[in-house]
C-alpha cells in the first residue's frame, strides 16, 4: 500500500527548475534510497515531502492526506533529519527528547516510555543527563535521529544520516533502520554512501537535474537482469560465440573473460553453459556478478552523460 | 494541564537555578542602595525607589526583553533548529504564545519584581491614574515584543541567511517603538481629539496600545502560519489596513469649512496611509520570484479563489489605495479641499500619485526578479530616490518643468498623469523581459 504519493511536482528557483514534474510512489514499509549528484534536487524533494518547502505545482499525499491542506497534521506522521541540523545545546539529552515528544503532541502518560525507547534505539540512554552541546559529533547525530523518531512517525525522512558517524555507529544505524522498517515505518534516505544504503534499502531512486531517471527495486531477483561472467583460455572464441547467441547483450571482452547481461533464469544459464561446452570452448569459470547500487547508479549516470560527450 | 512545549523549552533554558536567585538579589541590592542614599528623607525615598524600579523595569522589558524576542526566531535560524520546530505539530497559536512569553521569560521574571516595588513605592505617594499606568507598563512590552518578533519573522522570510545585524536591527526597531509609546503614555498631556470626541490621553494611549497589541499578535500568528506552510486568506490584512486608515483619518478634525470637506480630508488621509503602507510592505515582504511564479501558475489554471487567498499583502494594500483614490475621484463637488489642494486639480494629483506608487512598486519587483536578490531592495530604493528627487531637480534646473512634474508626487501639470502612466508601462515591460530571463523554459 502506497503511503507517499508525489504527483507532477515542480519546484523552481529563478533560472533553474529544481524538480521537473517529479512523480513517485512509496509503499508502506519501504526504505527508499534517494541518490544523485550534488544539486540534483534530492534535498528539495525531501523538503517538499516534509512540507517545509512549497512547490510551484503538484501534489504530495502522506497516508492519503494532501500535505498542502494541513501540513501540521502531516508533521505528526513524519520525522525529518535535515542534512545540516541543529540541537538545543544548552538542554540535556533528556530535555531535547522530551521537548520533541511534547511538540509532537504525545500524551503525557507516554512521554517517559517514548524518551527511553528513542534513547535506547540510538544507544544514548546513558547520556540522558548530559547537555547536547557536550556530546561528540557522532552522538549529536544519534540524538538528532532520536529526536526525529521519538514520536514514532509513520514516515522518516533522512538527509545524509550517516555523515559524522564512525563505522560501528553506521552499522548499528543500518540495523536501526531495518528494525524501524520491520515495525512498519517507511524511510526515505538521501545519501552519497551507496554501499551502506545497500544494506537496508528496498528501493533506489536516482535523481538527476530535477528528474527521476531511475526507480528500481533493490535485491529483487525476478525483476533483474544479471551480469554473467565467463572466463576462458580462449577469449576470442568465447567472444565470437557469445556475439551470435540470442539473449546476450552489453557484451564486453576482457583479458581472460567476457561479461554480458543475460536472463537470470538458472535453466537458461545452464543451457548456455551446455552450449559453450558443446562448442568446445575452454570455460573454466562461469558465474553471476551481482550489480550493487553503486554499479547501477554509475551505469545510469554514465549512460546519461554519454550523449553529451 | 498540558504545558505549551515552546514555553516549557524556554523555561528550561531561561530560568536556571542560578538565574532564579541572582535576578532578585541584584534588583534588591540596587534598591537597597537607593534606600541607603535617601533614607534620611522618607518622602524622597519612595520617589527614588519608584524611579529606580521603573528604570529597572524598563531596562529589563524594553532593552533586555526586546533583545531576547529579537533573537528568539533569528537565533533558531542561526542555530539550524528552526526546521526542526517547523516539523513539529506545535500549531501557530501555541508557537506565538510560546515564543512571545517564553523567549522573554527571564526578563519578565526580573521585571515583575521591579514592578511590584514600583507599585509599592507609587501607592505610598497616591493612587491617581495608577491602574492605567500599570496596565500601560504591562501592555507596552507585550506590544513591543510581539512587534519585534513579527519583524524578525518578516526578516527570516526575506532571507534565511540571516546575520546578527538583522537581529540588532529588529531590536533597535523594538526599542524605538517602546520609547515612543512609553514617553507619550507616562507623561501627562492634553486630551486627544479622535473623530468627534475628546479622549483622556492616558486612556486613549492605553486603548491604542491594547488594540495594536492585538493586531501585532495576530500578525505574528499569521506570519508563523506562513512559516508552517499554511495559506493566509487576505481578509485579516484587509481589515487591518482599513482599521489603520480609519484610525489615522480620525485624527483629521479641524480647519475644514464643511462636513463634506472634512470627509474628503479623511478619505485623503486614508489614501495616503494605504499608499505609505504599500511602500513599507513592498520593502518588508518576501518577494521571492517563486511566489509570483505560483500566482501565475494559479492564474493559468484559473484557480481564482486560491489565487486570491495567496495574494501578497502589498497587492491587497495597493488595491485598497486605488479604491480610496477612486472614492476621492468620485467626490462630486469642485476643488474639494482648498487646504489640501490649493490651486491644484485634485484628480491629477491623486491619479499621478497612485501611478507613481505603481511604478515604484514595479521597480522593486523588477530588481527582485533579477538574480541579485540580496541587494535588490537597496538598488530599487536608490533608483526610486533618484526618480523622485535627483532627476526632477535636474529637469527643473534645465527648465523642463512639465517633464519634472511627471516624476513627483503632488504635481498638477497636464503631463503628470500620462507621464506617470508611461513610466508604469515602461517598468512593466522591463519586468516582462526580466521574467523571461529568470524563467526561460517555463510555461505558465
Amino acid at each position: 500500500m502506497s503511503i507517499i504519493e508525489v504527483n507532477n511536482l515542480i519546484f523552481e528557483y529563478p533560472g533553474k527548475r529544481a524538480l521537473n514534474n517529479v512523480s513517485l510512489s512509496i509503499n508502506q514499509g519501504d526504505i527508499m534510497a534517494l541518490v544523485g549528484p550534488n544539486g540534483a534536487g534530492k534535498t528539495t524533494l525531501l523538503q517538499c515531502i516534509a512540507a517545509l518547502a512549497t512547490p510551484v505545482s503538484g501534489t504530495i499525499t502522506v497516508d492519503g492526506e494532501n500535505i498542502a491542506d494541513d501540513p501540521r497534521a502531516c508533521h505528526r506522521k513524519m520525522g525529518y533529519l535535515p542534512d545540516f541540523f541543529g540541537l538545543y545545546e544548552d538542554l540535556t539529552v533528556y530535555q531535547c527528547l522530551s521537548y520533541m515528544a511534547r511538540a509532537h503532541d504525545l500524551p503525557h502518560s507516554q512521554l517517559e516510555d517514548a524518551i527511553k525507547k528513542a534513547a535506547r534505539r540510538l544507544k544514548i540512554e546513558d547520556r540522558l543527563h548530559e547537555k547536547a552541546g557536550q556530546l561528540s559529533r557522532g552522538l549529536k547525530q544519534r540524538l538528532a535521529i532520536a529526536q526525529a523518531i521519538v514520536h514514532e512517525p509513520d514516515v522518516l525522512l533522512l538527509d545524509e544520516p550517516a555523515s559524522g558517524l564512525d563505522p560501528e555507529a553506521r552499522q548499528s544505524l543500518s540495523s536501526l533502520f531495518l528494525e524501524l522498517r520491520d515495525q512498519g515505518m517507511t524511510l526515505i534516505v538521501s545519501s552519497h554512501i551507496l554501499v551502506e544504503l545497500e544494506d537496508y534499502c528496498t528501493d533506489m531512486t536516482i535523481v538527476r537535474d530535477g528528474n527521476i531517471i531511475e526507480h528500481r527495486l533493490v535485491d529483487h531477483p525476478q525483476s533483474e537482469i544479471s551480469l554473467l561472467m565467463v572466463s576462458s583460455h580462449d577469449v576470442e572464441s568465447l567472444y565470437h560465440f557469445l556475439e551470435q547467441e540470442p539473449g546476450v547483450s552489453q557484451l564486453q571482452k576482457n583479458t581472460s573473460d567476457c561479461q554480458f547481461q543475460y536472463a537470470k533464469d538458472s535453466h537458461e544459464q545452464h543451457q548456455l553453459l551446455k552450449k559453450l561446452l558443446q562448442h568446445d570452448i575452454e570455460v573454466y569459470q562461469f558465474g553471476c556478478i551481482k550489480q550493487n547500487m553503486q554499479d547501477v547508479y554509475l551505469a545510469h549516470v554514465n549512460a546519461e552523460q554519454e550523449p553529451q560527450l | 494541564m498540558k504545558m505549551n512545549p515552546e514555553f516549557l523549552r524556554n523555561y528550561w533554558l531561561e530560568l536556571t537555578p542560578h538565574r532564579l536567585i541572582s535576578m532578585p538579589a541584584i534588583i534588591l541590592a540596587i534598591l537597597f542602595l537607593v534606600y541607603l542614599g535617601t533614607r534620611l528623607s522618607p518622602a524622597s525615598t519612595y520617589s527614588a525607589i519608584e524611579s529606580a524600579s521603573l528604570g529597572i523595569y524598563l531596562l529589563l522589558t524594553m532593552i533586555w526583553g526586546v533583545k531576547l524576542s529579537a533573537d528568539a526566531i533569528v537565533g533558531e535560524i542561526r542555530d539550524k533548529t528552526w526546521d526542526m520546530q517547523r516539523m513539529t505539530a506545535v500549531n501557530a497559536w501555541s508557537m506565538t504564545w510560546g515564543k512571545l512569553f517564553g523567549s522573554t521569560l527571564f526578563s519578565w521574571y526580573g521585571a515583575l519584581i521591579a514592578l511590584i516595588t514600583y507599585m509599592y513605592a507609587t501607592l505610598q505617594q497616591g493612587t491617581e491614574g495608577i491602574w492605567i499606568k500599570l496596565s500601560l507598563l504591562i501592555a507596552t512590552p507585550v506590544l513591543v515584543h510581539s512587534m519585534t518578533l513579527l519583524a524578525s519573522v518578516l526578516a527570516i522570510q526575506r532571507s534565511r541567511t540571516i546575520t546578527k545585524s538583522a537581529s540588532s536591527i529588529t531590536m533597535l526597531f523594538g526599542i524605538f517603538v517602546a520609547i515612543s509609546v512609553i514617553s507619550n503614555g507616562l507623561s501627562p498631556s492634553s486630551d486627544i481629539q479622535w473623530f468627534s470626541h475628546r479622549w483622556a490621553s492616558d486612556g486613549f494611549i492605553l486603548s491604542t496600545v491594547l488594540i495594536f497589541c492585538g493586531w501585532s499578535v495576530t500578525g505574528l500568528y499569521r506570519m508563523l502560519r506562513v512559516e508552517f506552510q499554511y495559506q493566509n486568506r487576505p481578509w485579516v490584512w484587509l481589515l487591518f489596513v482599513i482599521f489603520l486608515a480609519t484610525f489615522s483619518a480620525g485624527f483629521v478634525n479641524s480647519a475644514y469649512a464643511s462636513a463634506e470637506e472634512l470627509m474628503t480630508a479623511r478619505l485623503f488621509t486614508a489614501f495616503v496611509v494605504t499608499l505609505v503602507l504599500a511602500y513599507t510592505q513592498i520593502f518588508l515582504d518576501n518577494k521571492d520570484p517563486l511566489i509570483i511564479r505560483r500566482l501565475m501558475h494559479l492564474a493559468h489554471k484559473k484557480h481564482w479563489l486560491e489565487l486570491t487567498a495567496r495574494l501578497p499583502g502589498w497587492v491587497v494594500t495597493l488595491v485598497l489605495a486605488s479604491l480610496f483614490c477612486l472614492l476621492l475621484l468620485l467626490r462630486d463637488y469642485p476643488q474639494r479641499v482648498d487646504l489640501l489642494f490649493k490651486n491644484m486639480q485634485m484628480n491629477t494629483v491623486l491619479l499621478s500619485s497612485l501611478l507613481l506608487a505603481y511604478r515604484d512598486i514595479a521597480i522593486v519587483l523588477y530588481f527582485n526578479l533579477s538574480g541579485r536578490r540580496k541587494r535588490a531592495d537597496a538598488s530599487a530604493l536608490l533608483y526610486i530616490l533618484i526618480l523622485h528627487l535627483l532627476l526632477p531637480a535636474i529637469l527643473l534646473k534645465l527648465g523642463l518643468t512639465d517633464l519634472a512634474s511627471t516624476l513627483t508626487f503632488y504635481s498638477n501639470s497636464s503631463w503628470s498623469v500620462p507621464g506617470a502612466a508611461v513610466q508604469v508601462i515602461v517598468v512593466l515591460i522591463l519586468i516582462r523581459v526580466q521574467w523571461k530571463q529568470s524563467f526561460p523554459a517555463i510555461k505558465t
